[in-house]
């Protein structure tokens, strides 16, 4: 029972993921209902929802499947088109599979009831004269004997066609034929001029062409000979089976020789070069042939169409199988991070150990360098692993916003850039509802309907772009939209009405943004089914701020708005620059350090209780943090500012000894700390003592605030 | 199918228009020889060609053989219409390179392709 349960889940989750799939390339397929690949894409996830559903008991999903899978049948063989109603329908029919998928089994019968209307207004789409054609289904010729192993046997045929003199007065177009061929699989076509004669010889009438056709298909011999059926008379057809691919047979081996060139540039008796000019001095083995009389320059073209066609079907099959993917429980991955970032730890401890102990024995100090050599690297992988591209997240919005728009009836687009741009994988999941919501606000607040657009002097179709970029130690995410903008006095009123702040009270448009983002606000007159109810934007932020990020707004009324979200790269791992204040040590994240400098008493005295430092010529403030945390022992005769570059402002913090880089395994600091302002974690140094995190720009900004404040 | 001649000296243009199919094939072909005849520099513009079919590739291979042996020049004269190297394109022509006649290396696909 176990195994079957788990084979199941296996079968959901690759379920769920075709369907994904399915909705990406009917998406696109909008965009453009010709394109053959796409369809071709759509009609493969359908085929294998509908093989796997019948193999691991979803009965009904595969029938269901079934349906839609013929329909795109035609489409494929251009028996019909793929029509915006087609699509919706599919896409209707798409979501009711996932339904299905995730139902219990006795909401089963109910739900298949629930399809037959939409199998119906399906069937109405097929043109009249297609309907009443046998279904053609296509032969077995798929391996699904087992589960997980899915693959066709493929043959390549090379096809010599002769179309016969008489060919065109019986009405078949060759090129129709041609065309049928390319519809069962991968095609290469060559056509034979040779025997065309001079002008006075030809017969217009007569076709003196013939071809010669590569063909990579699953569907067997008998679907080729099927398309000369109706020419068999006046045409000649020969077919031979040029490549087999073997899905048994996962390695392609060729006996190794060893190349004249290379050996003879090993042994030094020529160099690379004089190889590299005899080789492109050397005629190629069709030209010889060709210049021997022995065939034409077409038969060499031909030749040479076969063996790239080959090639390029092998090659393009085997980057399919190097990027497989190996699948892993989450868990397991969370605790291999975990691990890793103990043998972080422990690894600086023993590099601390190495360097106070390892000075009589050069052994002990080379294995310490090379575990932590080894440990560094292990890091970067597994850190890497967990990294996944934004893209993922990206697709799910497109139907999110063809949806909404359309329930609008406003019209927008919706682009992404950036969408390979990796993050990591819990960073992703928990993006996903803010960004919907942020995304639903422009759709509903921000851009305006077509008619007040039209008005205003823009185009009737809105604009939403989704991008993604690596900005040093982050990943800036940003929902650039051209709608209507954050009308700031509105916010302003709202926000007196609220008691937020006092009637007369004076913000900057900054500061009004931000009052956006508190609990309950919403300047929405109306509360639609959509947003409205104030209750999105403060779950945001906090959202944003717990995967320790910032979200920014900036808007201009009329032109449209721009949220910025910073997020870090990760969340485990981050390197350090360790420093102490009397027996307490602090920890800088180093993405934010630029330089450190001295400050000797002398200094700090003259500056007559000013906190600003001069650096090249430049004022840099800074804060003391002794004095902020409090720490009582009395200073050093010489301190050190550590300068930091937030927000591109520069903000010194004094400190008494700079230590240097440490690689930082950040532990959170458990709930009760968790109000705590300007600490964002803590990590345990190498002889075991506690060194907090600092959150720089929380230092600055409440420093910042108390100095308006004091005011 | 239409066909309007622009003819200076020795040099002529041909523009074919309409439907160039099989009805019309034994058209073009006495059209081209005429051309071939009375001209040294033959220009075929399909601008504007609405359908053309296997046919007429034939007859414009066989007319540029032709032309090479009488050591006459013809091209067809782009920007090429969509439905002329689509179909090109179909009929398995966009990959010749030049039959052994080519010895001016102005095979007509070859420069159909490139286009």
């Amino acid at each position: 029972m176990a195994i079957s349960d788990r084979h199941r889940s296996v079968f959901l989750e690759e379920a769920n993921e075709r369907l994904e799939e399915l909705e990406a390339s009917l998406l696109e397929l909008e965009e453009s209902p010709a394109d053959g690949e796409l369809i071709g894409r759509i009609f493969r996830a359908l085929h294998t929802i509908k093989g796997s559903g019948a193999m691991f008991g979803f009965e009904r999903v595969s029938k269901f499947t079934h349906e839609i899978e013929t329909v795109f049948d035609l489409v494929r063989n251009n028996r019909m088109s793929a029509s915006r109603e087609l699509i919706n329908l599919a896409l209707q029919a798409r979501d009711r599979i996932k339904t299905m998928l995730a139902a219990s089994d006795e909401a089963g019968p109910e739900l298949e009831r629930a399809n037959v209307p939409l199998i119906e207004s399906l069937k109405k789409l097929i043109p009249a004269d297609v309907r009443k054609e046998p279904p053609a289904g296509p032969l077995p010729s798929a391996v699904e004997t087992k589960a997980g192993e899915r693959r066709e046997a493929i043959a390549t045929y090379r096809i010599a066609f002769g179309a016969g003199r008489n060919i065109f007065k019986t009405g078949i177009d060759p090129i129709r034929l041609l065309d049928e061929l390319r519809g069962l699989g991968e095609c290469t076509v060559v056509a034979l001029t040779e025997p065309v004669p001079f002008l006075e010889d030809l017969d217009p009438e007569d076709c003196y062409l013939s071809w010669n056709v590569l063909l990579t298909t699953n569907r067997g011999l008998n679907a080729i000979k099927d398309v000369f059926l109706f020419v068999e008379d006046c045409s000649k057809v020969k077919i031979d089976v040029a490549d087999v691919i073997d899905p048994s047979q996962n390695v392609d081996f060729q006996p190794y020789t060893k190349r004249i060139g290379d050996i003879l540039v090993e042994r030094g008796d020529v160099s690379p070069e004089v190889v590299r000019q005899g080789l492109s001095a050397q005629k190629r083995f069709g030209e010889i042939l060709v210049g021997m009389g022995a065939i034409g320059p077409d038969k060499v073209t031909a030749a040479l169409a076969e063996q790239e066609h080959v090639r390029d079907v092998r090659e393009k099959r085997h980057k399919e199988e190097s990027v497989m993917t190996v699948r892993v429980p989450a868990e397991k991955l969370d605790r291999l991070v975990d691990l890793v970032g103990e043998l972080v730890t422990v690894q600086a401890r023993l590099s601390q150990a190495a360097s106070t102990h390892g000075n009589g024995s050069t052994d002990f100090l080379a294995i310490s360098e090379e575990v932590e050599r080894l440990t560094a690297e292990l890091r970067d992988i597994t850190m890497s692993i967990r990294m996944m591209p934004i893209g993922t997240t990206f697709s799910r919005f497109k139907r999110l916003v063809r949806d909404l728009s359309g329930e609008l009836g406003k019209q927008i687009e919706l682009t992404t850039a950036g969408a390979e741009t990796e993050l990591d994988k819990t960073v992703i999941e928990r993006l996903g509802d803010p960004l919907v919501h942020l995304i639903r606000n422009s759709i509903d607040h921000g851009i305006e309907t077509p008619a007040v657009r039209e008005a205003a002097g823009k185009p009737r179709q809105g604009s939403i772009l989704l991008s993604a970029v690596h900005a040093g130690a982050n990943v800036l995410i940003q929902i650039t939209d051209d709608g209507g903008g954050i009308d700031s006095d509105a916010v302003r009123i709202k926000a007196i009405e609220r008691g937020l702040i006092a009637a007369d009270a004076h913000l900057s448009e900054q500061e009004l943004f931000g009052l956006i983002l508190t609990p309950g606000f919403t300047t929405a007159t109306k509360v639609s089914s959509v947003s409205g109810r104030g209750v999105g934007m403060d779950v945001v932020k906090k959202t944003i701020e717990s995967l320790r990020g910032t979200l920014d707004i900036t808007s201009r009324k009329g032109t449209g708005t721009t949220i910025t979200l910073k997020l870090p790269l990760t969340l485990a791992i981050i390197d350090g620059f360790l420093t102490r204040i009397g027996s307490e040590h602090f920890i800088f994240p180093l993405s934010v350090v630029e330089e450190c400098v001295e400050l000797s008493r002398d200094d700090r005295e003259r500056s007559r209780g000013r906190h600003l430092a001069h650096v090249r010529g430049q004022i840099v403030p800074y804060l003391r943090l002794r004095e902020r945390f409090a720490i009582g022992c009395e200073a050093p005769s010489i301190e050190q500012i550590v300068i930091t570059r937030v927000n591109d402002r520069r903000v010194g913090f004094v400190v008494d000894l700079v230590i240097g880089g440490h690689q930082t395994v950040i532990k959170n600091l458990g709930r009760y700390y968790h109000g705590v302002k300007g600490i964002s974690g803590a990590t345990i140094l190498g002889d075991g003592t506690v060194a907090l995190i600092l959150d720089v720009p929380r230092l600055v900004r409440s420093a910042e605030f108390e100095e308006t404040n004091a005011r | 199918m239409g066909a309007n001649f622009q003819q200076s000296g020795t040099s002529v243009v041909i523009t074919l228009e309409g439907e160039i199919t099989l009805p019309h094939a034994a058209e073009l072909r006495h059209t081209l020889i005429k051309a071939l005849i009375d001209s040294d520099d033959i220009s075929i513009s399909l601008a504007n060609a609405q359908a053309l079919d296997l046919s007429c590739l034939q007859l414009f291979c066989s007319a540029h053989r032709s032309a090479v042996r009488l050591k006459k020049r013809l091209c067809l004269s782009g920007p090429l219409p969509q439905v002329f190297t689509d179909m090109v394109e179909a009929a398995g022509f966009g990959r010749l390179t030049g039959c052994k006649l080519d010895t001016e290396k102005s095979c007509l696909w070859a420069a159909a392709h490139g286009a």
